[in-house]
């Protein structure tokens, strides 16, 4: 019995201790829900030609493209949720309809109670370094295309954040790099980097942002290739990006720029290469916005051909897409997109010069299934 | 006395006394355009189910570089009968009787990422102030047929005003935080109210009458009950939302 009454209270002591490690203690006396599932459908068309690097799909044939995300967060206490993000795809390429679907981020975030700017998060988590990512689901992002070289990346990692005053911060350990040369014939591998970022609002209205990355960008299948005794891990991507929000009335401007040198296997210089883009996006009435997105993009296209063969050239293009959005709901809204990416130069290693040009439709609603289920219990209520 | 003397007392005081009941029991059934009129008053418990009590889950996919903390105990009813409106249908007395009552001018606030009042019932013609007091921006936005409007960014201490001249459920939403959406019910009288936190509500001043009493949760289908107000009386109604049987009712 004594045995019985000690491990009791020794449970009771880890339960208590449990409960307020995970923030149970705190918890309101009002029911709260734990659990949620919310989702964005896009719909989209599109029609290219038929030999741009970037932007061809289908031959350049009209093309779909349908796209489910969906996100489910549970709230183990007030102070953590754990959360993932799936996706599914389909699409028609080259007159077969291929689909995919991936568990895009999946995470446990801790949030501090009385301090709600501080964060952890830790799992599969959004690429930290392009401040685009936070806007890329189709019910943030003004247009239908995302900036190149700023591309959404979902490495696996760490991350802190929070702010202090006007300024704010976030640091990260992630195993793949966030910004990834379009042009690269090598698929990146994984390895932990650190990644910082620092943010000064002076008002409400503008900020201004820095962030830094180091670390590999090749991957295994370039060990063959690379002089004795190196590997991979060997060559780093050195990253300084700066950016910038201001938002005012209906106005939105948002903008980056990053300088990144790529160390190259056989290669005496590393290769500079810069790109930003500026996004500008205004309200016309509750329903209809404009957008455009101009971008410079200054890379290296990096070829690996095997053995011991490696090349790179510089490509150096302009990325253009201008659009209208309409909102048929708060939650639903019909987006029309032209974008169109002029390269400045002969580029040897693609093949030529190849410009292209994309004109898109997008429809998109987000939703939330939770209320989907009241809806059908009010109605069945009554 | 004279017999004659006591027959007479005892046949004129039964006399005087029939009469005067005869004079005084008409003059009660007279039409008195005072005593008729006289407002009634409608009051009752609000019943909710157990699950429209539950308060959803806030969680941001993408968290805000800076978010703002939730409103502190006392600055937001928590109860979920903060977020019912018990009201009258409208009626040609009814909308007589309103017509000295000025539209007010009313507020809801943007604070700790949330609007507050999350229900805010207004008379048709009152015109709402959107102060924001939080240090970020917000972008208020309606896209209902009550009333489409979009206010734009603004920042801590600035406020917009918007006119809602016509009744109906504006849903109010905020461009840069998905999770924060409110409700404008927007009536055409003012006879209504919102329960206190144990559920009762009350609407007073009420014209003598016959009434539906709607009962509105912005998740639930409106809960419709006739009444009869009589002059000077009050009249106890209790409402469940959403209907349902007893054995099933939350709080």
């Amino acid at each position: 019995m004594k045995t019985r009454g000690r491990r009791q209270s020794w449970c009771q002591y880890t339960g208590r201790v449990t409960a307020v490690v995970l923030g149970l203690a705190s918890a309101t006396a009002t029911a709260q829900e734990r659990f949620l599932i919310e989702g964005i459908f896009d719909a989209e068309l599109h029609d290219t030609d038929s030999s741009s690097h970037l932007l061809s799909r289908n031959d350049g044939d009209l093309s779909y493209v349908g796209r489910v995300q969906l996100w489910s967060a549970y709230q183990l206490s007030p102070a953590f949720q754990v959360y993932a993000l799936v996706e599914g795809e389909i699409e028609d390429a080259s007159g077969e309809t291929e689909s995919e679907g991936e568990f895009e981020q999946y995470a446990i975030r801790y949030t501090h109670q009385s301090l709600p700017s501080f964060f952890i998060e830790a799992g599969r988590i959004l690429g930290p370094l392009t401040v685009y990512s936070d806007r890329h689901l189709s019910s943030k992002n003004p247009l239908i295309g995302q900036p190149s070289t700023f591309l959404t990346t979902y490495p696996i990692g760490a991350q802190i954040g929070g702010s202090f005053g006007k300024f704010d911060y976030r640091a990260a350990m992630v195993d793949e790099p966030d910004i990834k040369p379009d042009f690269l014939s090598v698929e990146p591998g994984t390895a932990y980097r650190p990644v910082l970022g620092f943010g000064y609002s002076p008002v409400q209205q503008l900020r201004f942002g820095m962030s830094y990355t180091n670390g590999p960008y090749l991957g295994d299948e370039a060990d063959e290739g690379l002089p004795g005794g190196s590997t991979w891990k060997d060559y780093d991507q050195d990253v300084l990006g700066f950016d910038f929000q201001y938002s005012a009335g209906y106005l939105e401007l948002n903008g980056q720029y990053v300088r990144a040198e790529y160390e190259i296997p056989f290669s005496v210089e590393d290769s500079d290469t810069q790109s930003y883009y500026v996004e500008l996006k205004y309200t016309f009435t509750p329903r209809w916005y404009g957008a455009v997105r101009y971008g410079r993009n200054q890379e290296t296209a990096i070829e690996y051909s095997g053995g011991l063969d490696w090349a790179h050239q510089e490509v150096d293009f302009g990325d253009l897409e201008v659009g209208a959005g309409y909102r048929l709901s708060p939650a639903t809204q019909l987006k029309v997109a032209y974008r169109n990416i002029q390269m400045d130069e002969d580029v040897a290693l693609l093949g030529g010069t190849k410009n292209g040009h994309a004109l898109s439709l997008q429809f998109s609603h987000q939703f939330d299934m939770r209320s989907w289920w009241d809806r059908l219990q009010a109605s069945s209520g009554n | 006395m004279a017999p004659g003397v006591r027959n007479l007392w005892v046949w004129t005081l039964p006399t005087v006394a029939l009469l005067g009941a005869l004079w005084a029991t008409p003059a009660r059934s007279q039409p008195d355009a005072g005593a008729s009129s006289a407002p009634g008053t409608l009051a009752g418990n609000i019943r909710i189910t157990s699950k429209l009590a539950e308060q959803r889950m806030r969680f941001r996919l993408y968290p805000d570089i800076k978010p703002i903390a939730p409103p502190e105990e006392g600055q937001l009813r928590e109860d979920e009968w903060a977020n019912i409106v018990v009201y009258l249908k409208s009626t040609p007395a009814l909308l007589e009787a309103q017509q000295s009552a000025p539209a007010e001018a009313l507020e809801m606030v943007q604070l700790g990422e949330t609007f507050i009042p999350h229900v805010l019932p207004v008379v048709k013609g009152s015109t709402v102030a959107f102060p924001n007091q939080d240090p970020i921006f917000h972008n208020v936005f309606s896209l209902s047929g009550t009333r489409s409007f979009d206010l734009g960014r603004y920042p801590k201490g600035e406020s917009r005003s918007v006119d809602f001249d016509k009744s109906g459920v504006a849903p109010v939403f905020c461009h840069l935080h998905s999770d924060m959406s409110a409700v404008v019910l927007v009536l055409d009288n003012p006879y209504f109210a919102i329960p206190d936190a144990q559920g009762r509500y009350q609407i007073g001043n009420i014209p003598p009458g016959e009434y539906t009493v709607v009962a509105w949760h912005e998740r639930s289908e409106e809960v419709e009950q006739r009444v009869t107000i009589r002059p000077g009386q009050s009249v106890e109604l209790n409402i469940t939302v959403p209907v349902e049987d007893d054995e099933d009712a939350g709080p």
